[in-house]
């Protein structure tokens, strides 16, 4: 099995531990990936929003790169997944548009014709290895543990561009592979909803608020530590849950943000360092006592 | 075929116990809605159960409503697709708007937002001929935003909604955008400018695409607000902070081809806005100890200069 | 969906007639004014066309409100004497709350529907339709006697609610009935298989029905006023 591999913007930033996490992961599974090292940002929707055009050209020629390589695309984050996805979408259905877009990748060589697939590392699991191969390389069982699922938006909508009509019970593997490890996935009913990060810069209240709900209502229902696929979720779960929490339920933080990679890496018993759980900023030290 | 509904039931003159889970049990027809089922409930079975509808065909927008969790259109949603083996199905009222009884929601807010947006024509000046001509192919374009039915779906699942009742909302925001784009509209601007507040404005919303996604309508609310994000930025707005940030993650990713996580929190506080730098610092403090603080030296994608050139392509052609 | 058949049946998409109003949209009552669906301009005839009923809306909707409002401008602003109107109301709605009946209000309601759909639906004749005339007649009688409502409460009671429409309803059936059984001919939607064919000679006619204060109806056909525009038989 060998990928085009996307880590994203955040794996090489923010989230060291989710590159770490995955890539020993990925080892361990014998899936070879080979990184889109030219790919430029997503523009996660954000570029988006000023010039649509350049986010899409910018997109189209990753996904050109991949197809000139014979592969699907692997990424690691939800944001990632979603807006390569919603791209992808656009330019298979409307061909003046991809027209226009090859023509300004002409330059550079690229001429995407829309057979590359992209896939989060999630889905891959699922979908291509199998769970049961995957339960294969586990050496602990996490039968202790509760998490909730906390898939990201861009993961999960919009469904048209996500292959959902098709694949419908991709709402549902994060609590696949929750409960593959061992673990119970509780009945979480924020598991689709915004982890507030697209607003923190610009409206802290409401990014926090959101982060407190989420994270305070998934501890009540008795989550040891919430598991997400997005680091963009990580990073706003994980960084201001303390502000948060104590601004709006006047309680402290008390829920680990796991990366997705890193709940398998722990099942497989891999290296302490790749996991890198000792980087969060909220201690996952209770997780790991209860393995 | 059989079906059972489990309905969320609110009765405000019960003195205790007024909210209740109900179960209704029914034959009704394979090609069966949820609203039919429904009408049946209230005219077979329970005339207290209190339920909003109208045309039956998904244009007049009342029978808004959520199963098993998600905003739909009743009359839009059939039984057979949801319970297909006989799975109950849960029905209750939309969300972040108050209830007043059973599945009927206070829409009160929703149109006094809907006010707030001046949902009508306003030129500068009387027309030429008589009557305002506006080509077919801009009504054409302003069709996605004109289909609106006002239903509410997009308000009740609303992200930003859940937390700040403040925000104007998807459905407001996408009926100013039929506004704004009309050729016969001479307010833009203005629409624009008040639509640009820091509080409650376009910035507010988080790009969850709920409103997407539960649009029955193909309105595409998120859509519509991105619409009005980019001509705010293009007719020179006022420069909030989510105007800095959408700026700030273009330069980033055309500089870098990558995206800057600590030069967009810098620039989207505003450099010059030290309480809001000051604020960001506990954390980022905390995360530099912990290893996590990106890197104060941006990555690059190897080749950074290619997305520089497909930038400058695209302005010139522009 | 697309592999089983999809159960289809005639709807009802316009009323054609209504309160009768002028071009104003002053009914012969002072100080009332109609406007919309419930209208009866007279614009459309016995066949409103596609895109046609924007007119109850934009054009004389507009002019209905507007002479409205000019009403009542010009009228002394005193107090009226609302009082009484108010207790009838309110006795009409205990009425209802307390009545004692065995049949639900949709289950009435349904039956008629039911006899109108068959007697004077897309197509009619004599016999259809003074079926329908003795269906409307008997739901007067069991909606006088026989009803009952589940809901007492007072807040969104749309059981009270379907009882008050039902009352109109039978109104309104009432006055189609009579209508279409007064009209000795065919024309746009009143389609008789008894009596094909439009008639101008003895049917260029409104059709009129007052109901009086003891129930009885009173029915007159004056003559159409024709200025412009001289009627055609629609070849589409």
């Amino acid at each position: 099995m060998k990928y085009a591999f996307y880590p994203g913007c955040v794996a090489r930033g923010g989230t060291p531990e989710l590159l770490s996490s995955s890539m020993a992961v990925l080892k361990e599974l014998d899936i070879e990936v080979e990184e889109l090292t030219k790919a430029g940002c997503t523009g996660a929707g954000v570029l988006q929003e000023k010039n649509p055009l350049l986010g899409d050209t910018i997109n189209v020629r990753t996904l050109a790169m991949a197809e000139e390589k014979n592969l699907s695309i692997m990424t690691l984050c939800s944001t990632c997944q979603g807006v390569l996805s919603q791209a992808n979408h656009k330019v298979k259905k409307d061909s003046k548009y991809l027209a226009k877009i090859n023509d300004l990748l002409k330059e550079e060589g690229y001429e995407y014709k829309g057979t590359t697939e992209v896939k989060h590392l999630l889905w891959i699991l699922v979908e291509d290895y199998g769970l049961d191969k995957l339960e294969s390389h586990f050496t602990t069982k996490l039968s202790n543990l509760k998490f909730a699922p906390f898939y990201g938006c861009y993961m999960v909508r919009p469904s048209e561009a996500l292959g959902f009509d098709e694949k419908p019970e991709r709402k549902m593997y994060l609590e696949k592979v929750i409960e593959s490890v061992g673990a119970e996935a509780i009945e979480f009913p924020g598991k689709f909803s915004c982890c507030g990060f697209p607003v923190l810069f610009i409206n802290q209240k409401n990014s926090l608020k959101m982060v407190s709900n989420n994270t305070g209502s998934a501890k009540d229902l008795g989550a040891d530590a919430m598991v997400t696929p997005c680091p963009l979720c990580h990073l706003n779960l994980d960084g201001y849950q303390g502000k948060a929490r104590s601004n709006n339920r006047g309680d402290k933080a008390d829920l680990p943000i796991i990366h997705m990679p890193q709940m398998i890496a722990l099942a497989m018993g891999l290296e302490k360092k790749d996991i890198g759980l000792g980087r969060h900023i909220v201690s996952a030290k209770e997780v790991v006592n209860k393995i | 075929m059989e079906v059972t509904l489990n309905v969320k039931r609110f009765d405000p003159e019960k003195p205790k116990n007024n909210t209740w889970i109900q179960e209704y049990v029914m034959d009704i027809h394979q090609s069966s809605t949820v609203l039919d089922a429904l009408i049946h409930v209230r005219e077979e079975m329970d005339g207290t159960l209190a339920l909003r509808c109208a045309c039956r065909a998904s244009i007049c927008g009342s029978c808004g409503m959520k199963v098993n969790g998600e905003a739909k259109l009743v009359c839009k949603t059939r039984v057979e697709e949801l319970s297909p083996n006989g799975e109950k199905l849960l029905i209750e009222p939309m969300g972040n708007q108050p209830v007043i009884k059973d599945l009927i929601v206070d829409l009160s807010a929703f149109f006094a937002k809907m006010e707030q947006i001046s949902p009508f024509l306003q030129p500068n000046k009387e027309p030429e001929s008589g009557e305002f001509i506006a080509s077919n192919d801009s009504m054409e374009k302003l069709l996605t935003e004109m289909n609106c039915i006002m239903c509410g779906l997009c308000v009740s699942e609303c992200t930003v909604l859940e937390v700040d009742n403040t925000f104007i909302g998807p459905a407001a925001l996408a009926k100013a955008s039929r506004f704004v784009y009309d050729p016969r509209d001479d307010k833009t601007s203005e629409r624009l400018n008040c639509l640009n507040d820091e509080a409650g404005g376009m910035w507010d919303c988080t790009r969850c695409m709920q409103c997407v996604e539960v649009c029955p309508k193909g309105v595409s609310p998120m859509d519509r607000i991105m619409d009005l994000r980019e001509t705010a930025i293009e007719i020179g707005a006022k420069k909030t902070h989510g105007y800095h940030h959408t700026n700030s993650f273009e330069k980033s990713v055309t500089a870098n081809g990558r995206l800057d996580e600590s030069r967009l929190a810098l620039e989207s506080a505003g450099i010059f806005n030290i309480f809001r730098l000051l604020d960001l610092v506990p954390v980022g403090l905390r995360a530099l100890i912990r290893g996590k603080l990106p890197p104060f030296i941006p990555h690059k994608a190897k080749d950074n200069k290619k997305i520089k050139e497909l930038a400058k392509a695209i302005k010139e052609k522009e | 969906m697309s592999e089983k058949p999809v159960p289809i049946r005639p709807g009802m998409h316009y009323i054609m007639g209504g309160i009768k109003t002028d071009v104003n949209g002053e009914t012969g009552v002072p100080g009332l004014y109609a406007a919309g669906e419930c209208a009866n301009v007279s614009v459309h005839g016995a066949n409103r066309l596609g895109a046609n009923s924007l007119l109850d809306t934009v054009v004389f909707g507009r002019r209905s409100a507007e002479k409205a409002s000019d009403y009542v401008k010009s009228v002394p602003n005193e107090d009226i004497p609302t009082k009484s109107y108010v207790e009838r109301d309110l006795k009409k709605i205990k009425d209802i709350i307390d009545s004692e009946g065995n049949l639900r209000v949709s289950e009435v309601r349904n039956e008629m529907a039911k006899a109108m759909t068959e007697g004077i639906g897309v197509f009619r004749d004599q016999k259809s339709m003074e079926y329908a005339k003795s269906v409307v007649e008997k739901t007067k009688i069991k909606y006088r006697d026989s009803i009952k409502i589940q809901n007492k409460g007072k807040v969104y009671n749309t059981d009270l609610l379907f009882a008050l429409e039902l009352e109109n309803m039978i109104d309104c059936a009432e006055s189609i009935v009579h209508g279409a059984l007064t009209r000795k001919e065919s024309r746009g939607a009143h389609f008789r298989t008894d009596i094909t064919g439009r008639n101008d000679n003895d049917w260029l006619k409104h059709t009129l029905i007052y109901k009086k204060e003891d129930g009885e109806i009173k029915i007159e056909t004056p003559d159409v006023t024709i200025t412009q525009w001289q009627p055609v038989e629609r070849v589409y």
